[in-house]
């Protein structure tokens, strides 16, 4: 039972003015600070792009040099991985929600996660002015020794930026761990908390352990490159490989940050919008927990060509077999949950429904990748960038998205215009197939990634992809419009318009400061959907 | 309250410390071979563990604490151990060139080789120093030098010329020796002898 | 309807106002136990990322002692065993001393609480001084790879490898021993101002964590920079 009242004493009204902001320490308004910066990211990032596939549309390499197309994916890169892809579902959905999931006033260290934000706006600025004054060249891989020797581009500046980010992402991971452990609500065992929590649980075992190894990377180039030591220099008898040993060690992790949050998402999601408990919970539980795990062991599928050994290649190929396993769990798992459930279909569940073609292809795509003998082939070509772009785009952003759409009644106390909703995921879900799905065929023959010039037979399959980013564009800038017109004139979302399971749902659509009115104590599992009446609106 | 440590446990746990540190600067100094580093390392361990447990007070923390800690090594090791799976594991059995930087010189295989030519094989000395020369010379330490190098081999250029082939490893000091079987007989023959002769030679003077 | 899966507790302690709350218990907990074990965890997590941190240095060190034994052996020789075992002892004894200021705060007592943590920093301060007495012979000595190295007589190349990793490695030990410093110097200023009683002085447990790590890692670091191969040298 839904009010159509606004609630009198939210979040967003009981304290006005800039300091109330800047010097917040509720996780609720510092989760909508970093959608504003992580909103200007993909902005950014999202422009870097454009000049990649303008360039790309023509065979030869003449809208840009050589050296400026280098600047723009690098930056691309920099911009997606580090200041959108790694916050979005943690920092401003987790950081929103997940208090409110376990009945909580505030996560375990307010003042840390206001301290956290400020570290990610200055390693922004850092980083982007790092592009502003020139750019950096060399692949948001770093590699050495083009990085510390050869590239006179400014990698010093970049990689303070984000060693600087990345204390961040670690305290964020602090902070939820802590959360979770210690300030559940009475009732709220394990077993009853929300998928997303047990997601974003994991994902924060993945920020703590994984963030500083590639801190030390940075740190080690920086020595390199600025002092003139010799870790990775070849002629003193180093390995360069050692720094993609010590950088994929992060950044292969680093993607599992990317999508066990989005995927918590679709568990809440599916669950609501199915009317139905989700299938095999402890399962999907566990899954996180073992990607997060199996994330670990298995960096060394991005050296296969490097030179390392082919015994060790082996052993790394098994390994990242093996973590396609938990992914496999939960997308089975999701789609037991929606047979015989009674689909809703609402913006959220378009999204979902996104999500799961996308990243199925980009999951399976993955395998050809970890099969040695498929990658000494597609290693370094268009494959691989559609690989990872249906995972991060196709998975990631959409499940990002789902949970914008998801929780926006919730956070804003709005609901949105549901059509425009479900057109702009329909409009997202077809440019990201003509953008990226022409990319596998052209890395299967044989157009490197990382090339401004390409030989003319590849020009269709790069039209078509050019083309299609521009229908992504329009689709990702409408979500834009109608949330901010929904903030204005949006009809009142009521505690509930979803219907949903959840201790967020309980309360008032924007919460109150403090998130409830009275300690909540958990009396019942999870995805409890027997009870609920199907909403018709 | 949390549980208040006794001074005396204090002062005996630094007492401990004081000793393992004279323990593991006496180790050094003793010839124990291989076993000089992971007695080095265990004792470092037992030092850290003492504070962990009762500087740190873990022994009196919850089981979640205690957790924690151990896994961090969980972690650490896989990082560890499985960058060595590649490092350790590189020039085995496929690989005849080794992972040290002797490994690295270009690979030719012996296909990609003209046939030596007649100027090639009565002047070895460029293909010497890009090759046998870079690690064995008088003064090297990364290798047996070419005095000693006499000293095994006098004049018996077959030794030499097998050994280049496929060569064991005798001295555990240097870097695994890479083959250069690759040369083919006419160079190896030509190097060897030059070599030898080198080798006969008083040291140039410095 | 939502609302009646959850039962809701009656407000106690936290409707604002009238329940005495200790001054030092933060509005978003429910007692200082909670609290002080949120913050313990937190700080171990915390510890549990630096060990990652200087895990990505060890790994290469780890490979580059295996590849270059000689360059290993020459570097450490290079290095002053009795400054190196100095600082070991004084780094030992400055946890000590910081087991004992928390163990003061723990029992109230705010002189002796100051009197340790002076200790502490002292201490932390002169390992601080003979480093820099390491690092500035390292430096007549044309041992500073990049900024100013010599290869000596007789010498392996990859000696500069190591002598690398001996500046990264001990320059972020000191780094760390540095904000450890910092750190301590706000605990005592709180504790000059008599913020600590023995139910809350949680600050002063967490320094101690902070300070027991960074000796933790010298720890390690002294028998892996000093005593490599020392057996062979002496001949």
């Amino acid at each position: 039972m839904t009010t159509t009242a606004f609630p009198r004493r939210t979040y967003l009204n009981h304290e006005f003015g800039i300091k109330s902001w800047l010097l917040t320490k509720d996780h609720k308004r510092i989760g909508l600070m970093y959608l504003v910066l992580v909103t200007l990211a993909f902005m950014l990032g999202g422009i870097f792009a454009a000049g990649v596939r303008a360039e790309l549309t023509t065979p030869a390499g003449d809208l840009w040099s050589s050296d400026t197309y280098n600047k723009l994916f690098t930056m691309h890169g920099i911009m997606m991985v580090f200041f959108v892809l790694i916050p979005a579902v943690p920092a401003i959905l987790g950081n929103f929600v997940l208090p409110l999931m376990i009945g909580a006033k505030d996560v375990a260290f307010p003042k840390i996660n206001l301290i956290s934000w400020y570290i990610f706006l200055i390693g922004m600025i850092v980083t982007v002015g790092a592009m502003v004054v020139g750019g950096v060249d060399t692949g948001w891989t770093f590699y050495v020794p083009y990085s510390t020797q050869a590239s006179n581009t400014n990698v010093m500046a970049t990689g303070i930026g984000v060693f600087i980010t990345g204390f961040s992402s670690i305290l964020t991971g602090v902070n939820f761990m802590v959360t979770v452990h210690r300030m559940r609500a009475p009732g709220m065992t394990w077993f009853r908390l929300p998928l997303l929590v047990w997601a974003l649980y994991a994902t924060s075992l993945v920020q703590i352990l994984g963030t500083p190894v590639i801190a030390i990377t940075v740190f080690m180039l920086a020595l390199e490159r600025g002092l003139g030591f010799g870790i990775f220099d070849p002629t003193l008898g180093g390995d360069p490989v050692l720094f993609q040993h010590l950088f994929w060690f992060y950044s292969h992790p680093a993607v599992y940050i990317m999508i066990l949050p989005p995927m918590g998402v679709i568990s809440e999601v599916i669950a609501c919008f199915s009317r139905k408990s989700v299938f095999g919970y402890s399962f999907v539980a566990f899954s996180s927990l073992a990607i997060a795990v199996f994330g670990f062991v298995v960096w060394a599928h991005h050296l296969f060509v490097a030179g390392i050994s082919p015994y060790s290649a082996m052993v790394f190929s098994f390994l990242s077999f093996a973590v396609a396993i938990p992914s496999a769990v939960k997308t089975f798992n999701w789609t037991a949950t929606m047979y015989k459930g009674a689909i809703w279909w609402k913006s959220p569940m378009f999204y979902v429904f996104g999500f799961m073609g996308l990243f199925l292809v980009g999951g399976l795509t993955g395998l050809f990748l970890a099969s040695l003998g498929l990658d000494v082939h597609l290693h370094d070509t268009y494959f691989v960038v559609a690989h990872f772009h249906y995972i991060m785009v196709g998975g990631a952003i959409m499940g990002f998205f789902a949970g914008l759409h998801y929780y926006w009644p919730k956070i804003t106390g709005r609901m949105y215009n549901d059509t425009l909703g479900k057109t702009s995921a329909v409009l997202i879900f077809v440019g990201f197939n003509l953008t990226f799905f022409p990319q596998f065929i052209l890395g299967y023959l044989g157009m490197p990634r990382r090339y401004h010039a390409y030989p003319p037979e590849f020009q269709v399959f790069n039209v078509l992809s050019s083309a299609g980013a521009s229908v992504l564009a329009i689709g990702y800038l409408l979500p834009f419009l109608y949330f901010t017109y929904s903030i204005f004139k949006g009809q009142a979302a009521g505690n509930n318009p979803w219907g949903a399971t959840g201790l967020e749902w309980t309360t008032q659509s924007p919460p109150l400061p403090e998130n409830f009115p009275d300690q909540p104590v958990v009396t019942e599992e999870a995805y409890d959907y027997s009870k609920r009446e199907i909403k018709v609106a | 309250m949390s549980h208040i440590s006794p001074k005396s446990t204090y002062y005996a746990i630094f007492g401990a410390l004081m000793a393992l540190t004279a323990l593991t600067v006496y180790v050094a100094f003793q010839h124990l071979g291989w076993l000089n580093f992971p007695v080095a390392i265990s004792i470092a361990f037992v030092k850290a563990s003492l504070v962990v447990l009762f500087f740190m007070h873990v022994k009196y923390s919850s089981k979640l604490t205690k957790l924690l800690v151990a896994s961090t090594f969980f972690f650490l090791a896989s990082l560890f151990g499985l960058t060595m799976t590649d490092y350790l594991s590189r020039g085995w059995l496929t690989s005849p060139r080794g992972t040290t930087t002797a490994g690295m010189l270009p690979r030719l295989q012996a296909a990609e080789l003209p046939a030596a030519s007649e100027q090639a094989l009565a002047n070895p000395q460029p293909l010497f120093e890009a090759t046998c020369g870079s690690c064995h010379s008088f003064t090297t330490k990364t290798a047996p030098t070419l005095a000693e190098i006499h000293n095994l081999y006098s004049t018996d250029v077959e030794k030499v010329v097998t050994w280049a082939k496929a060569p064991q490893r005798k001295r555990m000091r240097f870097e695994p020796m890479p083959s250069f079987a690759h040369l083919g007989d006419a160079r190896l023959h030509a190097l060897a002898n030059y070599m030898l002769q080198q080798a006969a030679q008083a040291p140039p003077a410095p | 309807m939502p609302d009646a899966l959850v039962a809701h507790a009656d407000a106690h302690g936290h409707s604002h106002g009238h329940t005495a709350h200790h001054p030092d218990l933060q509005h978003h907990f429910e007692t200082l136990e909670q609290q002080k074990e949120a913050s313990t965890l937190g700080m171990w997590i915390f510890i549990i990322q630096e060990v990652m941190f200087f895990g990505g240095l060890l790994a290469a060190y780890m490979l580059y002692r295996i590849w270059y034994p000689t360059a290993w052996s020459e570097g450490s020789a290079e290095l002053d065993i009795r400054l190196g075992g100095l600082n070991t002892v004084v780094l030992i004894l400055s946890s000590l001393t910081m087991a004992l200021a928390v163990r003061s705060a723990q029992t109230g007592k705010q002189k002796a609480t100051c009197n340790w943590l002076i200790v502490t920093m002292l201490l932390g301060l002169t390992f601080l001084v003979v480093k820099g007495f390491e690092y500035e012979h390292k430096w007549a000595l044309h041992h500073v790879p990049g900024l100013n190295f010599q290869l000596e007589e007789g010498q392996v190349p990859q000696i500069a490898i190591f002598l690398s990793l001996y500046f990264a490695l001990t320059g972020l030990h000191a780094l760390h021993m540095v904000i450890g410093f910092v750190l301590l110097s706000v605990i005592l200023w709180m504790a000059w101002r008599k913020r600590f009683t023995p139910e809350w002085y949680t600050p002063v447990e967490m320094a101690g964590l902070y300070w027991h790590f960074v000796d933790i890692v010298w720890i390690f670091l002294f028998p892996l920079l000093y005593l490599v191969d020392r057996a062979h040298q002496v001949q």
